[in-house]
């Protein structure tokens, strides 16, 4: 007889693959067919014949049958076994799932503390991650945005009218480059005048930024190429922040006619909401660089952007920039940075230590879930013993146990994305600008990362302790319940387990966080404890910006400054009050100066660097006449000008010589005083009063009264840099000898169109509001058309320079804080248990006559040698990692000595206790129960 | 195949050999044929197979009317008592 199924094998092989099963089934009928010929009595080749006749589809059709596509169903066994199969799992993690719940709420505790370490894991990798994506993932709406460069030298950020034209006129391998010259508009508002930040932009700035194409403005249109000529009437794009600010989104804003600062400019379109390249920006016209007032080499004053030509490298356009200026200031050195990058530079610092401190957190809060899991399972090993007693795979159970583990992972992981989520909207709420944008929400990108990471650390964390425990159990100990066994083989417990395995590396991780946490907080304390030079408390500063159009010189400026702070003094409740052209912590008109002294000086120290990339410049051009002298030395200086009274209303103490009084005026003897920085740098051991200092030799001579003490400026831990003060009312001498010279040149025009900052501050114990109200009323009185900008006190500028570091400080001790409770919460869940399956032991050792101290001691040892290991383990991990926090440290090393005894010393009785309390049941336990159980 | 599933389950042969006998070999049933429409039911849900092992005998399929098929089946039986009816009085066949 034929080997039917190799029979059918044969016949079926020209058609879709069928399953054995079908095979089978086939050659059963096939052999059926033929015996059943056999028996009918047709011969052994007719039998054959006819077995074989079942299979073919010739006879098939000619049978009759409806069904013309017979074999295609020879797929349908495998499909369904597939599905099957599917739906068997399915069902399964369904039915696993409702159990995992059912057993979470019978240790409600337990469930708890699993879903909310994953749950705070979750949420800060997720907050950390948003941000990250805001700061730095994020695509920028810019069509060129990865190929933005912007240029610099050596000497300065800011280049001249000429010098962009020279650049613009030759192929440097850069793209539609523009100038950008930032501008503080006046803006008449509805009667209000208001100052609004803003920039100009040469016409090339347009495509550069994408505003003619992808970044079409939101109403109205772009500059023609027209309105970038001289002499066109002005016309302005306004950023969608101000027109829904100051205008209620009114689409008829487009052609309205706006009086900045002095003369009418026309709205002509929106800019879109995302435009934020200039993050200030508030206001957008047209930059000409033709014309009056673009000739001086020296007016530095334009940014200038452009685009990396594609298949350029930026070094080629290095090196054709430094041909370029080779031929035209030798002393120079172009550099060119990515955009981009200029921008986060200020913010990786921070996201680094976040996003490490976040991943951190995740590890911890990993661990412990893991451990819980541990735990729980080991409570439920008779359980599980039961079931592979009762025919249950252990692979089985073992999937059961991840998917009770995804039940709680995935409960957290919810829980942790909204934590992400209120996480995020205090991370924003508490970051001042710098840090980051308001646009940080949380997106479908981080929802997306929350559930890939959960659904991955949770599949990671709950399949490790879920097969442990299903290999651990011995159905001999379990079933039959030996306890004698249990109780003495666990006599010395592993305590490498991995439960204090675990535990461990949890407990050194917190123990990192906590140090850098502790070293964070000594840092800022020791930055908020530094003395600024000069007194905080109970000061409100007022800050005033006068335009050039209705003040266009310094004398201008004297005279309303005097008037103001004369009425200011006389309003009840003011103790004293000062002014200046800049306050400590805000932004002011404080200048770099080139000074020369009438008298050689020694000068003691290196060179000073100046804030902000503020470099020396080359000696100011020969003035006529001055060609040929000798080269005088000049020292750089910041300078500011001050009002009469001012070092005493700030509280900045006067080491030697006077303040500056009502008597030092326009026609009196020119003075300057000048910080201790500046007399001991030039001045060693000799008492600079008396000493004569100018800006150079057609400047007039100014008379040194006094020393002042040194005051930060810019932040707490910055350099002191040499600085002088001279009076408002002698201020403006480069104004008076440029106009000695022949008029003021077209250039200076450019400068003293922006508005000059005037500050006060005034020392009182009324609040900022009142000193607001009055204030308002004495400007106004004065000068109808002025806005006061800004009402602050010195304490609020000081905070917000730390603003920072407290909201980094904040989020590491959060962190560090969670950290330290879920391990103690490892700690004693892990005791916990160890005492638990240890109890008989402990009974015995009881009827034996052991002390409940030494009970107690046996149950704590071994946790205590394991996370004295974790411990120290985690005092490496943070001298490992502690220099990340480099920059946020100020005055305390990476390796503080003394940070890491304090953290140690605290941490020594907090693990003691969180192992302590469950230890003590081991005291309690009761001989007989442990005797009688054997 | 539904109708002679009804009574209880049987082995694709044994249908086969069944229908056969019933239609008084009008209606025969090829294993090309016979195969693929027990596994599209099968897909349906209206029958289900199962392998029936007997000791000395190989294992067979045995095929058997879940509830699913046993209602398709009610359904089909009017339809085609009506159909019937219809074709019967249209052909005038109780006639001829």
């Amino acid at each position: 007889m034929p080997d039917w199924e190799a029979f059918v094998r044969r016949r079926a092989s020209s058609g879709p693959p069928l399953s054995d099963d079908a095979i089978e089934e086939l050659a059963d009928h096939v052999e059926e067919t033929y015996r059943a010929a056999l028996a009918a009595g047709l011969t052994e080749g007719e039998a054959l014949e006819a077995a074989r006749a079942e299979l073919d589809e010739e006879s098939v059709r000619s049978s009759g049958e409806s069904e013309p596509t017979p074999r295609i169903g020879a797929f349908l066994p495998r499909w369904n076994a597939a599905r099957r199969q599917l739906q068997r799992v399915n069902n399964d993690l369904l039915s696993d799932s409702r159990y995992g719940i059912r057993v979470a709420t019978r240790s409600p505790w337990m469930a708890l503390a699993a879903c909310l370490s994953v749950a705070i894991g979750i949420g800060g990798a997720t907050a950390a991650f948003s941000l990250l994506d805001a700061a730095v993932l994020r695509q920028w709406p810019y069509p060129r945005a990865d190929r933005l460069v912007v240029l610099s030298t050596n000497v300065s950020q800011y280049f001249s009218a000429p010098a962009f034209r020279r650049l613009a006129d030759t192929d440097v391998g850069l793209d539609h480059l523009a100038a950008v010259e930032a501008h503080a508009f006046v803006i008449d508002l509805a009667g209000q005048a208001v100052l609004v930040h803003g920039q100009r932009i040469s016409s090339p700035g347009l495509a550069l930024l994408g505003l003619d194409g992808a970044l079409r403005p939101r109403l109205g249109r772009p500059f023609l190429p027209s309105e970038f000529a001289p002499g066109t009437a002005p016309v302005l794009l306004i950023s969608h922040r101000l027109w829904q600010r100051s205008f209620a989104s009114s689409e008829d804003v487009i052609g309205r006619n706006l009086t900045v600062d002095g003369r009418s400019a026309r709205i002509i379109g929106v800019l879109p909401p995302q435009f934020e390249f200039f993050p200030d920006g508030d206001i957008l016209t047209p930059l000409s660089l033709t014309g009056p007032g673009t000739y001086d080499e020296f007016d530095r004053h334009l940014e200038v952007f452009g685009s990396v030509r594609p298949g350029v490298q930026s070094s080629e356009v290095v090196w054709w920039l430094t041909s370029l200026t080779r031929t035209f200031h030798p002393s120079q050195t172009p550099a060119v940075e990515s955009v981009r990058e200029r921008m986060f530079r200020s913010v990786v610092p921070t996201m680094r230590v976040l996003t490490l401190v976040s991943f951190v957190i995740l590890a911890v809060c990993g661990l412990n879930f893991a451990t819980l899991l541990t735990v729980r399972a080991a409570e439920r090993r008779r359980e599980l013993a039961i079931r592979i007693a009762l025919g249950a795979h252990r692979a089985r159970l073992v999937r059961q146990l991840m998917t009770e583990g995804m039940v709680l992972a995935i409960l957290g992981g919810m829980v942790g994305a909204a934590v992400a989520q209120v996480g995020r909207g205090l991370v924003v709420g508490s970051a001042t600008e710098g840090i980051l944008s308001a646009d940080a929400g949380l997106d479908w990108q981080a929802f997306t990362f929350a559930a890939l990471l959960t659904v991955a650390a949770g599949a990671l964390f709950s399949i490790v302790p879920a097969r442990r425990a299903v290999a651990a159990v011995d159905l001999e100990t379990e079933i039959k319940g030996s306890a004698a066994v249990e109780g003495l083989a666990l006599a010395r417990p592993r305590w490498f387990s991995s439960t204090w395995l675990a535990s461990s590396i949890q407990l050194a991780l917190t123990m990192a966080l906590l140090i850098g946490a502790a070293l964070l907080v000594k840092s800022l304390g020791r930055v908020e404890a530094f003395n600024p030079g000069y007194d905080s408390a109970n000061a409100v500063t007022l800050r005033l910006d006068l335009p050039a159009s209705t003040y266009p010189t310094d004398a201008d400026v004297a005279r309303f400054e005097n008037d103001v702070r004369g009425q200011l003094a006389a309003v009840p409740g003011v103790d004293d009050i000062g002014s200046a052209s800049s306050l400590p912590y805000t932004v002011g008109a404080l200048q770099m100066r080139m000074l020369t002294f009438e008298l050689p000086v020694q000068v003691s120290g290196s060179p000073e660097a100046m804030p902000f990339g503020w470099r020396v410049p080359p000696p100011p051009p020969p003035a006529p006449g001055m060609a040929g002298l000798p080269a005088i030395d000049f020292h750089p200086a910041l300078s500011c000008e001050v009002g009469p009274f001012f070092f005493r209303a700030m509280r900045i103490p006067i080491l030697s010589g006077r303040e500056f009084t009502t008597f030092d005026t326009a026609t009196s003897t020119p003075v300057v005083i000048i910080n201790r920085k500046m007399a001991e740098r030039y001045w060693p051991g000799v008492n600079p009063i008396g000493r004569r200092v100018r800006l150079g030799p057609l400047y007039p001579w100014k008379t040194i009264v006094g020393v002042v003490e040194n005051v930060r400026r810019f932040a707490r831990d910055d350099a002191v840099r040499s600085e002088y003060y001279e009076p408002f009312a002698q201020a403006g001498d480069e104004r008076r000898v440029t106009e000695a010279l022949g008029g003021l040149p077209a250039s200076f025009a450019w400068r003293y169109a922006t508005p000059s900052p005037l500050m006060f501050v005034v020392r009182t114990r009324l609040g900022p509001r009142a000193v607001s109200s009055a204030a308002t009323r004495i400007v106004h009185e004065v000068d109808p058309a002025l806005p006061i900008v800004e009402v602050s006190t010195l304490r609020d500028a000081l905070n917000n320079a730390v603003a920072e570091r407290r909201f980094l400080m904040a989020h590491v001790v959060a962190f560090a804080a969670l950290a330290l409770l879920l391990g103690l919460g490892g700690i004693y869940a892990v005791t916990a248990q160890a005492v638990g399956a240890r109890t008989r032991e402990l009974g015995i050792r009881a009827a034996l006559g052991a002390k409940a101290s030494q009970l107690v001691w046996v149950a704590i040892r071994d946790g205590l040698v394991v996370t004295s290991i974790g411990g120290s383990v985690g005092l490496l991990i943070a001298m490992v990692l502690a220099p990340q926090l480099g920059a946020f440290l100020y005055n305390v090393s990476p390796w503080d000595v003394h940070t890491y005894a304090v953290v140690t010393v605290v941490m020594i009785p907090v693990v003691i206790s969180a192992a302590w309390v469950p230890a003590r049941r081991a005291a309690h336990v009761d001989p007989l129960i442990a005797l009688k159980s054997l | 195949v539904l109708s002679v599933l009804e009574e209880r389950p049987r082995h694709g042969y044994d249908i086969a050999k069944l229908i056969a006998q019933r239609s008084n070999g009008v209606l025969t049933f090829h294993a090309a044929s016979l195969y693929p429409l027990l596994y599209r039911m099968e897909a349906r849900g209206w029958i289900q197979g199962r392998w029936v092992e007997k000791p000395a005998q190989r294992r067979r399929r045995h095929y058997s009317l879940t509830p699913r098929g046993r209602k398709e089946l009610a359904k089909r039986r009017s339809g085609w008592s009506v159909f019937i009816a219809a074709l019967t009085r249209v052909a005038g066949l109780d006639h001829a």
